[in-house]
């Protein structure tokens, strides 16, 4: 029995019920197998070094993200109970290729399975707070989880698995985006879920690209039948329109926007004309 | 969302006349329950009128059906109203309060009620402010229902007039009101739906040609296209509302979002997540209660479930979908304790007390059966015959033998047993 960490990278800017939903859906998906238990997800927005022009500052987006996964503090929704935000790559300066993300990831985890973590032997550094707290956060986390899961097996076969959508996968083939050697030690030491929409043909695409093929049962696909097409993009432009964003992201998701003036929006919930109690 | 004009130009041309439309918006439904799509549709509608120029938005009302709609697996009303309340919610942050309410006259009816007559009775609230009489002595409200003063949505509906009225009345005092030529103040609900329920008008057992009329001429729609269903076209082929096309407002390119209640209740059944798609509030509701055959060890919302033990109970509930234990000396009953593997549950036969570690693999149809559960999709119980559910029903056998047969082997004795062998 394989236990998974899934891992999704992204800009989340900002972050929506699509993006959330296909935790859900891939954590489903690997469970319905028989062969691999889902430990937890960890969402990785991208540092701000990414560069992309309408790319929201990551304190924000970080921001968002709690507020989505309920541990913003002032939500009323249920917290995710086993998706987390991971911060190491959103604060680093520079842009860090998604195969380094996964493997920092993984390197904790065999370190937790070794008793070798060193957070674990010399404890966080104290005194001031520092960024670094925040990644502990995550990694604590991780770090109770592989406690747990010890005290029942004695050699857990924990793996980081890449989490993301079609269109990622089809972005193998587009030259300069991967490093060919990042593409295969993805899909042949860590694995992929793919969520894809009914239409699209990814089997398609692993059986042609050559460089991935050979390592076709460690990528998952994943249709998803019930398409929830919320991306980031469509929140921004409408936003940008004072149009309602309702019910495609969390509500106090919304609520951050609104009152920092995000992504062009105005500054409160659209009220009805005042003839509304 | 797009505004697309209705098939043919506007004989009256929108610019020409001054008198913004004051509308509010009625959707009717099972709810069944209640999901972000349905929420969805409010908001789009609401910022596409308004983006239009030609209607102002005071408000909408939800309109669920009553249990006597006779649907197979539609839950009972007081559990249908409640998601919706919780749905309907104020966002949980400081803001403005729902714009959206909850109209319960129709869902607590013993009888089924058309959808003219809900706009009709709601209709009655408004005319009854605009006009200055009671609504008593209005049409509407058949059936010798008693009048609305208690309706809460009556009362709001005629607050809403009686708002309209003033802030009327204090523009037009601002000039000289004798020469002004205002048009008279109107208000009226628009029926907002999708595009199956538009595209129900040409199934003649569903709709009275009147009433279709009716809803077209002195209601108006607003139907949210999706993909697969022109409804300009099918505007311009139905005889019965193609006159009123000025009044029919198609919304298309809104669909950011495909989960409808079916679907939703499906994924509950085999034990898959539905998080993200229905707010938080109404799936904490429909496991609290159990409703649609959801399985209890699904909802992870709890953080003090530990990922692991909600994934143990998720394999076991969602792959083992067919699992009943029977007791060995062959009652009947069921035995108690919940389907997991028979090593780690002591289970008992009410019946005779006996202890079991056998496992029966039954179909889930079968156990559904047992239940007493009805099956979703058992089609001569289905409203519409669809044989789409024909379909679905088949291939929901087939992935629960094939999820069967892919089984772990449990430790201890387990019996197999095929769908068509005899019960006994």
């Amino acid at each position: 029995m394989r236990y998974i960490v899934l891992v999704a990278g992204g800009s989340f800017n900002p972050v929506t019920n699509m993006h959330l939903r296909m935790f859900e859906l891939a954590r489903d998906a690997l469970i319905k197998t028989g062969q691999f238990k889902v430990l937890g997800g960890i969402v990785s927005p991208v540092s701000d070094g990414y560069n992309k022009p309408s790319l929201l500052p990551s304190k924000h987006r970080i921001e968002m993200l709690k507020l989505a996964l309920g541990r913003g503090g002032c939500s009323d929704g249920i917290p995710s109970s086993w998706i987390r935000l991971g911060t190491w790559e959103a604060i680093r300066s520079q842009w860090t290729p998604t195969r380094k993300v996964l493997d920092h990831y993984q390197r904790r985890i065999d370190a937790m399975l070794a008793d070798t973590d060193e957070a674990q032997l010399n404890g966080p550094p104290d005194g001031k707070r520092s960024r670094i707290d925040e990644e502990s956060d995550e990694l604590a986390w991780l770090r109770s989880l592989v406690a747990k899961l010890r005290a029942k097996e004695s050699q857990p076969d924990v793996r980081i698995m890449l989490l993301c959508g079609g269109d990622v996968l089809q972005s193998f083939a587009v030259k300069g985006v991967w490093q060919e050697e990042d593409m295969v030690s993805i899909v042949r030491d860590y694995g992929m879920v793919v969520l894809s929409r009914p239409g699209s043909d990814p089997h398609r695409f692993v059986h042609t690209f050559d460089l991935i093929n050979p390592y076709e049962r460690n990528i998952r696909l994943v249709t998803e039948w019930a398409v929830n097409d919320i991306s980031s993009t469509l929140i921004r432009r409408t936003l940008q329109r004072n149009e309602s964003v309702r019910y495609m992201l969390p509500d106090p998701v919304i609520d951050y926007i609104y009152r920092n003036g995000l992504y062009g929006s105005t500054a409160s919930w659209p009220r009805l004309e005042n003839f509304a109690d | 969302a797009k505004l697309t004009d209705t098939v043919g130009c506007s004989a009256m041309p929108v610019a020409a006349d001054p008198t913004i439309e004051n509308v509010v918006l009625l959707a009717c439904g099972s709810y069944n329950p209640v999901t972000n799509m349905h929420l969805r549709m409010f908001e789009v509608a609401r910022d596409a009128l308004r983006k239009s120029g030609r209607f102002r938005v005071l408000g909408g009302i939800i309109s669920p059906v009553a249990d006597a709609f006779g649907k197979e697996d539609l839950a009972s009303a007081e559990h249908r109203l409640e998601m919706l309340r919780l749905a309907l919610s104020p966002p949980a942050v400081a803001g403005p309060p729902a714009w959206i309410r909850l109209g319960k006259w129709e869902a607590t009816r013993r009888r089924w009620t058309p959808t003219r007559q809900v706009l009709d009775r709601y209709q009655a609230a408004i005319d009854a402010e605009l006009t200055g009489t009671e609504p008593c002595s209005t049409a509407g409200g058949s059936g010798g229902e008693s009048c609305d003063e208690t309706d809460a949505e009556c009362i709001w509906l005629r607050k809403l007039v009686r708002r309209l009225k003033s802030t009327a009345g204090a523009s037009a005092h601002g000039g000289d009101s004798a020469d002004r030529q205002t048009a008279p103040l109107a208000a009226r609900l628009m029926l907002l739906c999708g595009a199956d329920l538009l595209a129900s008008f040409a199934r003649p057992s569903l709709w009275r040609t009147e009433d279709m009329v009716t809803i077209a001429r002195d209601y108006g729609m607003v139907v949210l296209a999706r993909s697969g269903f022109n409804p300009q076209k099918f505007i311009y082929e139905c005889d019965a509302i193609n006159p009123f096309e000025q009044n029919l407002v198609i919304l298309s390119e809104w669909s950011c979002n495909d989960t409808s209640s079916s679907q939703i209740r499906r994924s509950l059944r085999r034990g898959e997540s539905v998080r993200y798609l229905l707010p938080d509030s109404v799936i904490d509701y429909v496991y609290r209660h159990r409703l649609y055959g959801c399985r209890a060890d699904c909802w992870h919302g709890q953080s003090s479930v530990s990922s692991d033990d909600a994934a143990e109970a998720a394999v076991s509930s969602s792959a083992a979908a067919a699992a009943v234990q029977r007791c060995s000396r062959g009652c009947q009953t069921r035995m108690t304790g919940s389907a997991m593997p028979a090593a780690r549950i002591r289970k008992e036969c009410r019946a005779c007390g006996a202890r079991s570690t056998r496992h029966v693999f039954l179909s889930s149809a079968a156990v559904d059966d047992q239940r007493g559960d009805a099956p979703d999709c058992l089609p001569q119980q289905q409203q519409h015959g669809d044989s789409r559910h024909d379909r679905h029903r088949q291939q929901s056998l087939q992935q629960d033998a094939a999820s069967v047969a892919a089984l772990p082997a449990l430790s201890g004795p387990v019996r197999h047993r095929s769908h068509s062998e005899s019960k006994s």
